[in-house]
């Protein structure tokens, strides 16, 4: 067996509880694909894609907004701000959030502001690109 | 004299059933809320408990001293205090702002009141308020969570108060709601054997520094989700003991007031019977 224990959690609710064949999520170093006996690891997320292989070899695309992943004897744990699989992004919104961020990127006046308009940016560029499967 | 007490009592069963119609009417919007709250309670739980499961074994690795967040400081508390947007809800609110009051027993402890009557409360009291970022209960939503979750770990971090507690209502079930308070910071390592360190992707401090104000505006979102679905079960029962107490009313008015009507048809057929026979 290959199967690996995933659970993904948001605060919303739980999105995947169950064995999956493997993980790619996007960490503040890289993109990491997480896979069965995986050494313990615990790593932040940032704006960007996840994808899950479901156990029948299915993929799955997902916009992940922030949070972290663990793994601790075998089970991964992804514990995200925002976890959106591809079919439930709304692409206008995330379109029209785009356009907002770069708007106040452009307006930001001191490190803060443009930090958060940065992050915004990230999140609705990710959104985006999941969502038209690039 | 008589028909002026019947008139009173009319008044009376007026007004309870006026009354009545309010209540009954907060009794169906609280029940019809009272079921998507409890589904957002139920939903937020996993997280919690995952967030939780995290936690615990990422600070029982840590080693002892390495962080702020686990190092148990002498200092001020915050009170992140969870009651509702309105009152008619039973207890609901004076227990939770009760509770409160005796866990701050040295009387210098900052505040995060969410909800308009935790501002109102804790305004009167004339305590340090630390944020009003989330003064209504119905606009928290997980963006304002996690970003007053940001300022309170940077906050928490320089000193100016060195352990976090909620204190919101659990909701136990339909019928009983608690009062709880539970200490978020510092953090409390897992009792069990300190596990291995696991592999960090980066930096520990700085995993450490972003995880943590995830794991506050988490838990700060969830116990608004669980106090909210308690606010309504709170209001529902308080609105259905008040439609039964307006019956009773009703009903203990209406027998007085056919005694009192009786009782003038009385007097007036002795009158005229004691009329007819002087004649």
């Amino acid at each position: 067996m290959n199967a690996l224990h995933l659970d993904i959690v948001c605060p919303d609710g739980e999105l995947f509880a169950g064995e999956a064949k493997s993980i790619l999520v996007t960490t503040d170093c890289g993109e990491i694909q997480i896979m069965r006996g995986h050494a313990d690891l615990v790593a932040t997320l940032k704006a960007g894609r996840a994808k899950l292989v479901t156990l029948s070899g299915e993929e799955r695309c997902a916009a992940v907004s922030g949070g972290f992943v663990t793994v601790a004897d075998g089970c991964v744990k992804v514990v995200a701000t925002t976890f959106e699989f591809s079919d439930e992004i709304d692409l206008e919104r995330a379109k029209r959030a785009k356009e907002a961020a770069e708007e106040k990127l452009r307006a930001a006046k001191d490190e803060r502001e443009f930090a958060i308009a940065k992050a915004k940016l990230e999140r609705a560029l990710s959104r985006i690109s999941v969502a038209s499967g690039k | 004299m008589a028909s002026a007490q019947i008139n009173d009592i009319k008044a009376r069963i007026k007004s309870v059933s006026g009354t009545m119609q309010i209540t009954k009417a907060m009794e169906l919007v609280a029940t019809s809320k009272l079921r998507y709250l409890k589904e957002r309670a139920e939903s937020s739980k996993p997280y919690m408990k995952v967030l939780l499961d995290s936690i615990g074994r990422l600070s029982s690795s840590l080693p002892s001293g390495e962080s702020k967040y686990t190092e148990v400081r002498k200092g001020k508390t915050l009170y992140i205090v969870i009651a509702g947007d309105r009152g008619l809800a039973g207890g609901y609110n004076s227990n939770i702002l009760k509770l409160a009051a005796s866990l701050d027993t040295e009387g210098d402890g900052i505040y995060v009141p969410v909800g308009k009557k935790a501002v109102d409360s804790i305004a009167r009291h004339e305590k340090e308020i630390f944020s009003l970022a989330l003064s209504s209960v119905a606009d928290a939503g997980v963006g304002q969570c996690m970003k007053l979750a940001e300022v309170i770990a940077e906050d928490f971090c320089l000193g100016r108060f060195t352990s976090v507690k909620l204190v919101y209502t659990r909701f136990a079930s339909m019928l009983t709601q608690v009062p709880t308070a539970v200490e978020i910071l510092p953090l409390t390592a897992d009792s069990g054997e300190k596990s291995a360190e696991p592999l960090y992707e980066g930096d520990v401090e700085e995993i450490i520094e972003k995880i943590v104000p995830q794991y506050i505006g988490g838990a700060i979102h969830a116990a608004i989700c669980e106090a909210a679905a308690s606010e309504c079960a709170a209001r529902r029962t308080a609105m259905n003991s008040a439609n039964k107490n307006a019956e009773e009313m009703i009903s203990n008015l209406t027998l007085s007031f056919n005694r009192a009507r009786q009782a003038v048809i009385t007097q007036e057929i002795t009158e005229i019977v004691s009329g007819a026979e002087a004649l």
